[in-house]
């Protein structure tokens, strides 16, 4: 990976000088030195900003003819204008005039219903008084007779006609009731019955009555927006085809839709400038770029040369017209142009490359940032990755650590029958117990040096390493240990010797160990490098350690178990009080976890990449705000002569990026070449990951934007009139 | 003939009282004017209301048929493009070549990116007598090069409208000849309305237009006679 980066910062450099060499301001006046721009040229068709409308005539059976066209093509109208007449337009008038006639009499007819209705209820009502006032009549008058006739004033029969004339009476009053009961029956909403049967009547009438109104109104044509009458498809008489009745849409901002070959689009960008020719105009149109389609599709737009290619692959461009263009083709939709797009002027460039000391400072200051950003990365993952190199060297699926672990140097010890309670865990193939010890022994020049011990089973595959699993056999002799060959110090003898097949014999505290072999891991702050050895000479030369209390327990499953369900096995048998356990990734992410949260290092360098960004930023705005200073005349002139406040900021911009594009690749060899010499000073693992690079690159641009954004604080003062 | 021109009551100041004083100009297309007048009679002040390099304050004035009064920056910036500017001071950039200079003019235009750009830009030196000195930038050309370019640049892609600002004044009088005389003739070939502040009455040729300026205001008017 990191000889790829190297190629790549190479290749980087390269183009870079290459571009130099090449772009560089002409010092001989040799006219292929100058730099022009190329052009590209592409056919378009003009046509409204917004989308045009195709006016459709009446469907279905309120279809017919136009009998009368009211706008001419060209016209400008008003949304809601009509614009055409449809020859049913006066029967369909007609007939909703007779309906909405209608619909009145039958509104009157309702509100007389319920006067009439209303006197009827006041005439039952009366009725119904005075039959209860002949009913009660009756009654007094039975009552009287049958006085009477207890006195034998009267006969038995006056008592019968009395009496048949009570029932007589009230029949007639139960009949009256009735009656007035049955004509003030109301409805849920509290209206006679028949009124709500008229209203009902009436609101059909209504929503009738409004259907035709509406099939009236649509035998008229109108305009849906405003715009202009782009051309008549139907003239009075046509029925309306499948192309309607006429197109229209908005002129008052125009477009071109440009068809550019697949080839040039690297030559159009969103805000370029456009030039529009067509035979058909006496003098040239304007525009800029709106957008640039996403899709490669076939030419529709063809040249009259009949030798034209006819199946080339396009882009679309859209092209929108300024004020004054659109005005003057806002009657030529559809006319056919050719646009003519053009790299412009690379002012920032030739302005750089013009002032080769000062450019050379700016690429040293964005270098500079760059290299020192690498820096502080390349220095603080070095510091995490050197903490975690151990647990990348162990061969395991799930590891066992002591709650109280935090790396191989300072994890704490866990009770070995834990190693052998997970053996017994359905899916472990292998488990055993791994012991660490930091202990100090005596360098080939005699000096003290700290190493880190690891031991294991001979027999037991530990390690990720093949070199060292083939020679891990040599272990089983007391004593016996294998050197790493990246440890601190010099060690060459060493294992010159040992390839020449010599041990190398040296103390380790009181006792004398033997090198039997090498590996190469690489050292680390915390110590020289490491050492490994069996479990039985580590427990020797450590003289505390316990066979009982290993620092860590391997795990490796079998083949096809689940990993996080033999993971919660374990977990399930384990006491969480003396021991944990991991998957190898969590192994490796507990530490380097552990260190992020809990050691300064991320916020030192963090503060050192802020640092190395803001003093890159700030060389580049000053080089380029004293290019703005040193060229406000140039910039107010090119003001005066038309240029956009956009365009003259560009070239700023154009300089910041350059400085970004050009200087990064120069800061990324150097950091390349500063790694390399840290790997062979200290021994410790520096890397160029991929993603850093990507990193770096983003950053490096956003700093020269925010650059290039404060030096065009002044280029947005300039006054065209300062040229006076 | 139209008018490329036209200003009505056209008053302009800075703070200290107006420098122009409800004006009244009319120039037609194809027309070479000279404004004179004394320091401070305003003629700098109204070639730059007539090139929308400032707001117009009070007034109207109409500039090749579109207004200049009232708009916005954007429509004056689409003013500028239709207009070609002569400085006393060259104001050449000096990072770019005789021919990237003339390039730049026709950018500001909108028309570098016609098919035969570099071509329009070689043919406008090629006007001016600097053929074959494209490649040169302004520190290896003289004086009177530098204003050629100038003019070069300023008429590449035939604006309708020149406005030059004492175009000699930095140049001795035989020079000073021959850059008017290219200028002239590059103006007539593409039928350029002409404008032109100056101090010099020796630039004139018949059939010019001369105004005096005073205190703001057009004091006389005449048409330069053959000799």
């Amino acid at each position: 990976m990191t000889r790829r980066i190297i190629m790549l910062a190479l290749g980087c450099i390269g183009i870079a000088a290459a571009t130099v060499l090449l772009l560089r301001p002409a010092v001989r006046e040799a006219p292929a030195a100058i730099a022009v721009p190329r052009v590209a040229v592409a056919l378009g068709r003009i046509e409204p900003l917004g989308d045009t409308i195709t006016l459709a005539g009446p469907q279905g059976n309120r279809s017919g003819r136009i009998a009368q066209l009211l706008v001419e093509q060209g016209q400008q109208v008003t949304a809601g204008q009509a614009l055409a007449v449809m020859d049913n337009a006066a029967a369909l008038t007609g007939q909703f005039e007779q309906a909405r006639a209608s619909a009145r009499q039958r509104q009157a007819r309702i509100a007389q219903r319920v006067v009439e209705m209303e006197a009827e209820e006041a005439a039952l009502g009366a009725a119904l008084v005075q039959e209860r006032a002949t009913r009660d009549r009756a009654r007094w008058e039975l009552e009287r007779t049958q006085r009477l006739e207890r006195g034998g004033v009267l006969r038995e029969a006056a008592l019968i006609d009395r009496r048949l004339a009570l029932d007589v009476a009230e029949q007639k009053v139960a009949s009256a009731e009735l009656s007035l009961a049955r004509a003030q029956r109301r409805d849920v909403d509290g209206r006679r019955l028949e009124e709500a049967v008229l209203i009902a009547e009436r609101e059909m009438a209504t929503a009738t009555l409004a259907q035709m109104e509406q099939e009236a109104a649509l035998a008229t044509l109108r305009a849906p927006a405003a715009g202009r009458v782009l051309r008549i498809n139907t003239r009075p008489g046509e029925v309306p085809g499948s192309d309607g009745v006429l197109l229209m849409g908005d002129t008052s901002r125009m477009r071109v839709r440009a068809e550019v070959f697949e080839s040039d689009v690297p030559m159009v960008s969103p805000g370029q400038r456009v030039r529009i020719t067509s035979r058909a105009l006496p003098e040239p149109l304007h525009g800029e770029v709106a957008w640039i389609g996403l899709r490669v599709g076939r030419q529709t737009i063809l040249r009259e040369d009949p030798a034209a290619t006819l199946d080339a692959r396009v882009v679309e461009v859209m092209i929108g017209l300024d004020a004054a263009s659109s005005a003057r083709v806002a009657g030529l939709s559809g006319l056919q142009v050719r646009a003519h797009f053009g790299a412009r002027l690379p002012l920032g460039w030739i302005q750089l490359a013009h002032q080769p000391g000062r450019f050379a400072m700016a690429l040293s200051g964005v270098a500079a940032a760059v290299t020192l950003v690498f820096m502080q990365l390349g220095f603080m993952n070095m510091i995490f990755d050197t903490t975690v190199m151990v647990h990348r060297l162990l061969r395991a699926d799930l590891v066992l650590v002591s709650p109280a672990f935090r790396d191989v140097t300072s994890s704490g010890t866990i009770p070995r029958r834990r190693v052998v309670q997970a053996l017994g865990v359905d899916g472990v193939a292998d488990a055993e117990a791994l012991y660490t010890a930091t202990r100090d022994w005596v360098k080939p020049d005699g000096e003290r040096g700290t190493l880190l011990l690891l031991g294991v089973r001979p027999d037991f595959a530990a390690f990720s390493d093949p070199a060292i699993s083939a020679q891990q056999s040599l272990l089983t002799q007391p004593g016996s240990i294998l050197l790493d060959a990246g440890a601190r110090g010099d060690y060459r003898a060493v294992l010159a010797g040992l390839a020449r097949g010599e041990d190398w014999r040296t103390e380790m505290g009181a006792r004398a160990v033997t090198v039997v072999g090498r590996f190469r891991l690489g050292s680390s702050f915390g110590n020289e490098g490491v050492l490994i050895t069996s479990d039985d000479t580590l427990q020797a030369l450590a003289m505390n350690r316990a066979a009982a209390a290993p620092n860590i327990g391997l795990i490796r499953l079998a083949p096809g178990a689940d990993l996080r369900r033999v993971q919660a096995a374990i977990a399930a048998s384990l006491d969480p009080a003396d021991a944990r356990v991991l998957t190898h990734a969590e192994f490796v992410q507990h530490t380097r976890g552990f260190m992020v949260r809990n050691s300064p290092i991320a916020i030192v360098f963090g503060f050192g990449l802020v640092v190395g960004l803001v003093v890159g930023a700030m060389v580049v705005t000053q080089i380029l705000t004293a290019d703005v200073q040193e060229h406000m005349a140039e910039y107010a002139t090119f003001k005066a002569m038309g240029f956009s406040n956009r365009r003259i900021l560009a070239i700023v911009y154009e300089q910041s990026m350059l400085l970004a594009a050009l200087g990064f690749p120069i800061g990324l060899a150097c950091a390349l070449g500063i790694y390399e010499l840290i790997r062979a000073a200290v021994a410790m693992p520096i890397t160029m990951p991929f993603a850093r690079v990507a990193m770096v690159f983003a950053a490096t641009f956003i700093m020269c934007a925010l650059a290039g954004t404060l030096a065009t604080r002044r280029a947005r003062r300039v006054d065209p009139a300062d040229v006076f | 003939m139209s008018a490329a021109i036209i200003a009505r009551g056209l008053t302009h100041g800075y703070g200290e009282g107006p420098v122009l004083r409800a004006l009244e100009l009319d120039v037609a297309a194809g027309e070479v004017l000279f404004l004179m007048g004394p320091s401070g009679c305003g003629k700098t002040t109204l070639l730059t209301l007539i090139g929308a390099l400032r707001s117009v304050q009070e007034g109207q004035l109409h500039v090749l048929g579109h207004a200049l009064h009232g708009v916005d920056d954007a429509a004056r910036v689409a003013s500028r493009r239709r207009t070609g500017f002569v400085f006393q001071h060259h104001n050449l950039h000096r990072s770019l070549t005789a021919l990237q200079n003339v390039m730049v003019g026709l950018e500001a235009r909108g028309l570098s990116r016609s098919t035969d750009a570099t071509e329009m830009c070689r043919a406008a030196l090629a006007a001016v007598g600097l053929a074959g000195l494209d490649a040169r930038r302004q520190d290896k050309l003289s004086g009177g090069q530098r204003q050629r370019v100038a003019i070069a640049r300023a008429l590449v892609g035939g604006p309708q409208l020149l406005l030059a600002d004492e175009p000699t004044g930095a140049l001795d009088s035989a020079t000073g000849r021959e850059v008017m005389a290219a200028m002239r003739g590059l103006a007539r070939a593409q039928g350029t309305t002409v404008v032109i502040v100056t101090h010099d009455p020796r630039l004139h040729e018949p059939g010019d237009r001369v105004i005096a300026m005073e205190d703001g205001q057009i004091r006389s008017m005449e048409r330069e006679l053959a000799p």
